[in-house]
């Protein structure tokens, strides 16, 4: 933390304007989020936590200390359910009529894989809580 | 790839800092493109992350900079193309060999993904294209898009 140390109170002033936006984008989408979880909110909520992953990678001399540990869990589980789920989707895309049998055990350990990131993220969650600096 | 640290310690004012950040940014980006060229997923994995590091950093710089909002798409459109080589990747490790024949339109879409993200970086680089305000903004990029990713 080397607030105290910038020669500039004005960049320590815009970083944390910078911060405080991102937290309640990230908020925002988690409450969505929890409230009913979609394809599209679990983008919303993936983007929103990588930004505020981002934002601390570019800005961590300007802004107050935060722990990255329980978001980078919960950038891990949103990807895990991501993946699985444009695995499947581009699976089916390219999928030969011939080879459709041979492929049912692989979108169905992809939709169990997609299902159990999506129960760890709603766990991820309860943790996860950020405050506004 | 883990994001360089940016050093604000003696930035003076917030144009200056929001420089040093988008100088350590495209850096990152312009060290990772020979992997256009090679094809190696690994590397362009790597690239496709520096590309939203940057992208996520000019998206903030914007309202103070609306020259980099042209930079700032293109990276976006540059990241979608490698998030679909990617997705690609992933499904073709998963894919077991009886699969062959959807395999081999998997990796067809991929070589597709990969010729779009060429060309969206050879453009960015032309004339008034969408890298020229980053590239006053940051001093960096100069002489890259011809054949950097051929």
């Amino acid at each position: 933390m080397v607030i105290d140390e910038m020669p500039d109170e004005r960049i320590a002033e815009w970083a944390l304007g910078l911060v405080k936006a991102d937290v309640h984008a990230f908020k925002r989408a988690r409450a969505r989020f929890l409230r009913q979880p979609s394809a599209k909110r679990l983008h919303e909520l993936r983007t929103t936590a990588r930004r505020l992953r981002c934002i601390h990678e570019d800005l961590r001399e300007a802004i107050p200390p935060f722990s990255l540990k329980r978001l980078r869990r919960l950038i891990d589980l949103t990807g895990e359910a991501r993946d699985a789920a444009v695995m499947r989707e581009a699976l089916r895309e390219a999928l030969d009529v011939r080879e459709r049998r041979a492929a049912r055990k692989l979108l169905r350990m992809l939709r169990r894989r997609e299902l159990l990131a999506l129960k760890h993220i709603a766990r991820a969650l309860e943790h996860v809580r950020p405050q506004q600096p | 790839m883990k994001a360089r640290h940016v050093d604000l310690s003696d930035s003076c004012g917030v144009d200056d800092a929001m420089r040093r950040i988008a100088i350590v940014r495209f850096a990152e980006v312009l060290t990772l493109v020979p992997a256009l060229r090679h094809g190696r997923s690994m590397d362009l994995h790597d690239l496709r992350i520096a590309c939203k590091r940057l992208r996520y950093a000019l998206e903030r710089y914007t309202p103070r900079e609306p020259a980099l909002l042209e930079a700032a798409s293109r990276l976006g459109q540059l990241q979608d193309a490698l998030g679909d080589l990617h997705d690609r990747d992933l499904l073709l490790l998963a894919m077991p060999k009886d699969l062959h024949v959807s395999a081999q339109r998997v990796r067809m879409q991929r070589d597709d993904a990969l010729s779009r993200a060429r060309a969206l970086w050879r453009d960015a680089f032309a004339t008034y294209g969408p890298f020229e305000g980053l590239m006053r903004f940051t001093g960096l990029g100069y002489g890259f898009g011809d054949g950097s990713a051929s």
